[in-house]
């Protein structure tokens, strides 16, 4: 293409050196001389006070004003790229109108502002024009009828037609497409309806609307491009251009039957005969007329109502769902619980010492424990496994110390009814208990910890958490883990270091005054969480403060970790 | 002797001396007349509009206020009474023959022989085609264009004269250019310099 074409200067280069019109059209040149008798032209014209439109030289007068206007002012149009000029030979024609200030025409290749203008508002014109496209034959629309409530729209309202088009906002009325009642029956009585303002809510509940078109069966011939049960809540919708009922909310078209003897109640006796038992009606306290055929019912809204109960059925079964879910969950987790729990206590418990009401429990766990000590460390695993792998310190306890627990005269019973009589423990409180010992054995040694022995809960429960006292904790325990790696974890945590120091720390700022200089203090915790020393170095150090401080530094406490200690250096300051 | 302005030729019209005014309009009927005559693409009726441009320019002098200067003021008038003109035609013209802007091309293409005929021919048609291309355009980029590319007004006299800001007599000019290069590419002729 390029090749065939002609080489030319550039149009700025053309129409900058565009050949001067000096000459005239038959070769002769325009002197000074000419240009002078064309002035002295316009200056006897001047005095002799002509008007060009008296002449007729210039066709339209044009007033002052409108000659000193902008002739080619800031328009919409500029700034917007127009198509190109791509038919030769064109030569624009314009319309004879007065001159404004703003250009009238873009050239006429191109998609103008006004055209484009005109697109968007024949959108709205299509869905007007869809509207007023006649119904199939086989619906009748209905005609304008005596209705109580003056301020319904029309079907017309809802067309918009020209006489309000000022009041136009572009938005398809679909209320005004709400069912009539129909006039045009002789023996039609006026409907009490609503309020206009109160139709949006009768459209949700269903209420004051008349029937259905999907309760009377040629309802869904009416349309027969609707499936049947679909409803459209316009006329626009009918036509199929477009669908104004979202997917979610489509209701079926029949109510559920068990909303069927309300609506029915409240029918007049004489109601309407095509009305079935299972179609949804709203309790109207309204005479319908008898005469009226379902068919002349415009599209209805019923949509509504049996949204409304569709989506309350879909909310009730979900919750029965949920509910569901939560009551069978529920009895697995607690009942993965107390199994880790009845483990934990058996291995550390080695016998019940009292019998009482406070050692009921050691005898439910006694009665629910398995005969195979062997076994408990499974129910162990089952309880992590169970809780997701999530075992606190005190589920924690080394094999060895299963393995020393002295084996239990029970009767035997399954591992798998072990957890359920160890949820029902929990959950109901009344366990089916075993028979007392017929004497409390005296107390016996724990098999590690040196924990009292005794009956009391708590007492058990700080056996099973292991010693916190660091007076039981040998030289030789500090070297090591005191706990297997993986069952807890390496080093406390940072929080848990942190709130420990955060609940002794107020103790040791009141060691020091307001002159004291800022001390540091590195505390050495042990893999038990105790705390092994304190160190104060700063202005503290080797005062009376310093002592203060250890021992306020002292009772923190954080949970214990594998690491056979863990140190951490605090700021100390008043 | 001191040359006048034309501010000064304009006060002195003011106070009554049509001499001085006889004066501006020598000064300026030649380029309102060619501005004009690429509006109107008529040579009688750019001579009208350039009679009742200084016609009525000296009956309003009174409201001349000598913010801007005379010339554009010319100027405006001048486009107005074009596009009025322009716009109440019933017809136009079309041929090579009638357009009096092909004068002055028509009048170089049949110069000495000694130049290159198939070149001159080509220029001819070239023009031409640019005075369709420019009639294609709409008025307010026509006005545009003639006025900064063909008479050589600045985009800030043009913004005057027209009431427009600069930005968008420059969009304007740049517009036309594009639309005229696309007009004489579909044509088959290749503007030299200028970028797609």
């Amino acid at each position: 293409m390029s090749g065939k074409l002609r080489k030319i200067p550039s149009v700025s280069e053309m129409l900058a050196h565009w050949p001067q019109e000096g000459s005239l059209a038959d070769g002769q040149e325009r002197s000074a001389l000419d240009w002078d008798e064309a002035a002295e032209t316009i200056q006897a014209r001047i005095e002799a006070g002509t008007k060009a439109d008296e002449t007729g030289e210039i066709s339209t007068y044009l007033t002052d004003e409108e000659i000193f206007s902008t002739p080619a002012g800031q328009t919409d149009k500029d700034g917007h790229n127009t198509g190109s000029l791509t038919e030769p030979g064109r030569v624009r024609q314009s319309a004879p109108v007065p001159v404004k200030s703003v250009a009238p025409e873009e050239s006429k290749m191109s998609l103008t502002h006004e055209q484009r203008e005109r697109d968007r508002k024949s959108l709205q014109d299509l869905a007007r024009l869809a509207q007023m496209t006649p119904a199939p034959s086989s619906v009748r629309m209905p005609v304008a009828a005596p209705v109580a409530s003056p301020s319904r729209p029309s079907a017309d309202d809802a067309m918009m037609p020209s006489s309000r088009k000022e009041e136009d906002s572009g938005l398809v009325n679909f209320a005004a497409f709400s069912p009539q009642p129909p006039a045009s029956a002789p023996n039609s009585a006026p409907i009490s309806q609503p309020p206009s303002s109160m139709r949006g809510m009768d459209q949700v509940m269903g209420a004051a609307m008349p029937m259905p078109v999907s309760s009377h069966p040629s309802a869904h011939s009416a349309h027969p491009s609707q499936p049947p049960g679909r409803i459209s809540s316009s006329m626009a919708a009918t036509a199929g251009l477009f669908d104004d009922e979202p997917l979610s909310g489509r209701p079926p078209s029949v109510a559920p039957p068990s909303m069927a003897p309300q609506f029915v109640a409240t029918l007049p006796s004489g109601g309407v005969p095509h009305i079935t038992a299972d179609s949804v009606r709203p309790p109207v306290s309204i005479a319908v007329p008898q005469s009226v055929h379902p068919s002349v019912h415009p599209q209805p809204t019923k949509k509504s109502g049996g949204a409304v109960v569709y989506m309350l059925g879909t909310v009730v079964a979900l919750a029965a769902v949920a509910a569901g879910g939560f009551f069978v969950v529920r009895p697995m987790v607690l009942k993965s619980r107390a199994a880790a729990t009845v483990a934990k206590v058996e291995t550390k418990v080695e016998a019940p010492t009292q019998v009482g009401p406070e050692t009921r429990w050691q005898d439910q766990i006694a009665a629910a424990k398995p005969a195979d000590p062997a076994a408990t460390p499974a129910a162990t695993d089952t309880a992590a496994d169970q809780t997701g792998g999530k075992v606190d310190e005190l589920d924690v306890k080394p094999q060895a110390k299963v393995a020393a627990a002295p084996a239990y005269a029970k009767k035997p019973s399954s591992p798998a009814k072990d957890n359920k009589n160890a949820a029902a423990f929990v959950l109901n409180d009344e366990p089916k208990v075993a028979p007392p010992p017929p004497a409390p054995p005296p107390p016996a040694p724990v098999a590690a910890g040196g924990a009292p022995s005794g009956g009391d809960l708590d007492k058990a429960i700080k056996t099973a958490a292991g010693p916190s006292d660091s007076t039981n904790v040998t030289p030789a325990d500090d070297k090591k883990p005191a706990f297997a790696a993986g069952t807890v974890p390496q080093r406390p945590s940072q929080g848990a270091v942190t709130g420990a120091i955060g609940a002794v720390l107020p103790n040791a700022r009141a060691c020091l005054s307001a002159d004291d200089a800022v001390s540091r203090a590195t505390i050495t915790f042990t893999s038990t969480g105790g705390v092994q020393s304190v160190s104060v170095h700063g202005g503290a150090a080797g005062k009376p403060a310093e002592q203060c401080i250890k021992g306020a530094l002292s009772s923190a406490k954080v949970p214990p970790f594998a690491e056979s200690t863990y140190t951490a250096n605090i700021t100390v300051r008043h | 002797m001191v040359k006048l302005t034309d501010r000064d030729l304009v006060d002195r019209a003011k106070g009554g001396d049509s001499a001085a005014f006889g004066q501006l309009v020598r000064r300026h009927q030649s380029r309102i007349q060619r501005l004009a005559l690429h509006l109107l693409r008529s040579r009688s009726e750019a001579e009208d509009v350039t009679q009742e441009t200084f016609i009525r320019a000296y009956r309003a002098i009174e409201r001349f206020d000598g913010r801007s200067e005379p010339y554009t003021w010319l100027y405006r008038i001048a486009v107005n009474l074009s596009l009025n003109t322009l716009r109440s035609r019933k017809s136009s013209r079309t041929t090579e023959a009638d357009d009096p802007r092909m004068a002055g091309v028509v009048e170089n293409a049949s110069g000495p022989p000694s130049q290159d005929p198939g070149g001159q021919a080509t220029r001819k048609e070239a023009y031409f085609a640019l005075c369709q291309g420019i009639d294609g355009l709409s008025e307010s980029l026509r006005a545009t264009l003639i006025l900064v590319c063909i008479d050589g007004r600045s985009h800030e006299e043009a913004a005057q004269i027209l009431g427009a800001p600069e930005g968008t007599i420059a969009w304007r000019v740049h517009e036309a250019r594009r639309k005229l290069r696309e007009y004489l590419e579909a044509r088959g002729f290749d503007p030299e310099g200028d970028v797609p």
